[in-house]
C-alpha cells in the first residue's frame, strides 16, 4: 500500500518533470518558429498550462523530500515528544486547507467542464483539460500530507522530517 | 466591523501558524480563508480560480526555466574553472585571491538566480583553496556569504521573477534594473576587501609567483564558455530579442551544451538537474499561488486600502516611507525568507507604495536589496546556514563575519535611495523601451 502510494507521488514528480521540459519544447519551438517565419499557435498559453501542471503535479512529491519551505526555527529546539504535536498540528492543518482546495478545484473543473469553458487563444481549448493538473495534483497532495499525518501519529518519522534532517538549508 | 479590526487578527493569524511550523504557503491561504471568513465572501468560488490564474501564466515560465539552468550548471565544473580562471588576475590587488570570492559570485549568480545556490557553488571550491592558502577566514567567510547574495539581484534572479509576476511589473525590466546596482555591490566589496587588506598586511599570506601574461590570459578560456553563456541571455533580453522566458530557454540550452561539452552531462545529472529544479519550482510556484489568492482576500477584506489611507494620515515624505519599509523588512527577515517576504509585501503593502508614487520598478530593486540584507541576519539566514554548512564554524561566527558586508549593503540601499537612477537608468535605454 505504503510502496504504491510512493510510486504515484514519483509519477507525480516525472509528470512535473515532462511539464517543465514541454515548457521548455514550446518556447524553443517558438523562438525558432519565429526565426524561420512559422507562426507557432498559442506556444504562450499552452507553455502556460504546462506551468501549472508541473507546480501542481509536483506538490505531494515535494512535501515528501522536504522541499516545501517552513520556519523550523522552534521546531528545532523542542524536545521530541512536544515537537510532535506540533507536527500533528501543522499536518492536520495543510490537510484541511488543501482538503478545501482539492475539493474547491474539483468542483471548479466539474463546472468548466459543464460551462465548455474555452481557452482565449487562437485555438479554443476547453478548460477543464489543463485544469485536472490543479485537481489531480491537490488530491494527490491531500493523500500525501494524510500519509504523513498518520505516519507522525503512530510515532514513525514523516517523510519531509526525515529529508530536512539530512538536508539542513533549502532556498 | 473594518479593516482595522481584522488586521490584527489576521497578523496574529499569519505569525502565529508561521511560528507553530506551518509550511508557508499552507499559512498564507490559511490567513486568506480566515480574511474571507471574516467578510464573508465565496471561499470555494475565489481560491481555486486565484490560484489558476496566478500559476497557469506564461510570464511565471521564466521561473523553473532559470532554476534548471542554475541546476545544470551547479553539477558542471564552473566552480572549478571560475576559481583558476579568475586567480591569476586578482593576485595583483591587494587582498589577492578574497576578490575570488566576489567575482565568482557576481559570475556565478549571473547564471544563477538563487543567493544559497551561488554561495555553496563558489565557496565549495573557494573557501578550501583560501584556507589552504592562510588567508584570513573570518573575511573569506565574511565575503563569500554576502558575495552569495549577489545572485538575487544579478539577473536572471528568482526573486525579481517572483516580484515581477506578482506586483504585474516587466520581468525584463526588473532584470536589467538589476545590472547596475549589482555591479555597485561588487565594487564596494571589491574596496572594502583592497582596504582590509591593506591595512592588515600582517594578517596576509605571502605573495604567491604570479602567471606570465600569456599563461593568465590563456587561463580565461576556462570562463569564456560562462561569460558568451551570460551574454546570450542577458543581451537577448537588453536587445528586446527575447523575452524573460525565452531567454531562459536559451540559458537551459546553453548550459546544457556546456555540460556537455565539460563532460559532465549524463543521464544521472540530467535527472537530477531536471528533479531539482522541479522540487524549487514548485515549493516557490505554491507560495505565489497561495500568496495570489492571499492577495485577492486581502482585496475583499478592504485591507490594503485602510492601510494606505492609514500610512498617509501620517503625511510621510517618500523618504521617509522607504526607511520605515527597510527597518520593517530588515525585522521581518530575521525569521522569513525573501520569497515570502516579497509575495506579503504584494499582497497587502503595493497600495500604499503605488499611493507614494514610488516607481514599481525601482521598488523590486529595492526590495531584493532588502532581502539580501535579511538573507545575512540571524537566527533565518539563509546564507549563513549554507556558508555554516561548508565551513562547520557556527552560525553567530559567520553572521559576525558578514558584518562590515552587511553594513555595506545598508549603505547601497541608501546610495539607491537617494539617486534611483542607478537602478531605472539602464532598462530605460533598452532596445524595446525606445
Amino acid at each position: 500500500m505504503l510502496t504504491a502510494l510512493n510510486r504515484i507521488y514519483a509519477a507525480g514528480a516525472v509528470l512535473a518533470a515532462l511539464c517543465m521540459v514541454a515548457i521548455a519544447l514550446l518556447t524553443l519551438a517558438q523562438i525558432m518558429g519565429r526565426l524561420f517565419g512559422v507562426l507557432i499557435v498559442d506556444a504562450g498559453e499552452l507553455a502556460g498550462f504546462a506551468m501549472a501542471g508541473s507546480i501542481f503535479f509536483a506538490l505531494a512529491h515535494t512535501l515528501r523530500t522536504g522541499g516545501h519551505i517552513r520556519v523550523n526555527l522552534l521546531l528545532a529546539r523542542m524536545r521530541p515528544s512536544i515537537r510532535r504535536i506540533f507536527e500533528i498540528w501543522s499536518l492536520g492543518l495543510a490537510t484541511t486547507i488543501s482538503g478545501m482546495f482539492a475539493v474547491f478545484s474539483v468542483r471548479m473543473v466539474i463546472e468548466s467542464y459543464e460551462f465548455h469553458d474555452v481557452s482565449t487563444g487562437m485555438i479554443p481549448v476547453p478548460l477543464w483539460i489543463p485544469q485536472l493538473s490543479m485537481a489531480a495534483g491537490a488530491v494527490l497532495f491531500v493523500v500525501a500530507l494524510l500519509h504523513e499525518l498518520i505516519l507522525t501519529i503512530r510515532g514513525q518519522e514523516a517523510g519531509y522530517v526525515a529529508a530536512e534532517n539530512t538536508e539542513p538549508y533549502t532556498e | 466591523m473594518d479593516a482595522i479590526f481584522y488586521s490584527p487578527i489576521l497578523i496574529v493569524a499569519l505569525l502565529g501558524l508561521l511560528a507553530s511550523g506551518v509550511w508557508i504557503a499552507i499559512t498564507l491561504a490559511g490567513v486568506a480563508m480566515i480574511a474571507m471568513l471574516l467578510v464573508e465572501a465565496p471561499i470555494d468560488l475565489v481560491m481555486p480560480s486565484s490560484i489558476w490564474s496566478a500559476v497557469s501564466s506564461w510570464s511565471l515560465t521564466a521561473l523553473p526555466l532559470f532554476i534548471w539552468m542554475g541546476e545544470i550548471l551547479f553539477r558542471t565544473r564552473l566552480a572549478d574553472d571560475l576559481f583558476h580562471g579568475l586567480a591569476p588576475w586578482v593576485n595583483r590587488l591587494p587582498g589577492r585571491l578574497l576578490h575570488v570570492n566576489v567575482i565568482g559570485c557576481g559570475i556565478f549568480a549571473a547564471v544563477s538566480g538563487s543567493s544559497a545556490a551561488t554561495a555553496a557553488t563558489v565557496g565549495q571550491m573557494s573557501l578550501p583553496e583560501l584556507k589552504r592558502r592562510g588567508y584570513d577566514e573570518k573575511l573569506s567567510i565574511g565575503s563569500l556569504a554576502s558575495s552569495g547574495t549577489l545572485g538575487l539581484l544579478i539577473p536572471p534572479s528568482i526573486i525579481l521573477i517572483v516580484y515581477g509576476v506578482s506586483a504585474n511589473v516587466s520581468i525584463a525590466r526588473l532584470f536589467l534594473a538589476g545590472v547596475v546596482p549589482g555591479l555597485m555591490v561588487v565594487a564596494l566589496f571589491m574596496a572594502y576587501i583592497v582596504i582590509w587588506a591593506l591595512l592588515n598586511r600582517e594578517k596576509m599570506p605571502p605573495a604567491e609567483a604570479g602567471l606570465s601574461f600569456w599563461q593568465m590570459v590563456s587561463r580565461l578560456r576556462l570562463l569564456l564558455p560562462t561569460v558568451l553563456l551570460i551574454i546570450a541571455v542577458i543581451g537577448s533580453i537588453y536587445t528586446g530579442v527575447a523575452t524573460a522566458t525565452e531567454a531562459a530557454t536559451l540559458g537551459v540550452v546553453g548550459s546544457l551544451l556546456i555540460a556537455l561539452l565539460s563532460g559532465s552531462l549524463n543521464w544521472q545529472t540530467f535527472r537530477m538537474s531536471l528533479y531539482g529544479a522541479t522540487r524549487t519550482s514548485c515549493m516557490i510556484g505554491f507560495i505565489i499561488a497561495t500568496a495570489a489568492f492571499l492577495s485577492v482576500a486581502m482585496g475583499y477584506a478592504g485591507i490594503p486600502r485602510a492601510l494606505a489611507s492609514w500610512i498617509g494620515t501620517f503625511n510621510l515624505s517618500a523618504y521617509q516611507l522607504i526607511f520605515a519599509l527597510a527597518i520593517l523588512y530588515i525585522i521581518l527577515g530575521c525569521f522569513l525568507d525573501g520569497i515570502s517576504m516579497v509575495v506579503l509585501t504584494t499582497a497587502v503593502i503595493m497600495p500604499m507604495v503605488q499611493a507614494a508614487h514610488i516607481d514599481l520598478l525601482w521598488f523590486g530593486i529595492f526590495i531584493v536589496l532588502v532581502v539580501e540584507i535579511a538573507q545575512l541576519t540571524p537566527p533565518v539566514g539563509f546564507n549563513l546556514f549554507v556558508v555554516q554548512g561548508l565551513t562547520g564554524h557556527d552560525i553567530l561566527y559567520v553572521a559576525r563575519s558578514v558584518l562590515p558586508f552587511f553594513l555595506l549593503l545598508c549603505a547601497t540601499v541608501a546610495i539607491l535611495t537617494v539617486f534611483p537612477e542607478i537602478a531605472t537608468w539602464l532598462p530605460r535605454t533598452m532596445f524595446s523601451a525606445r
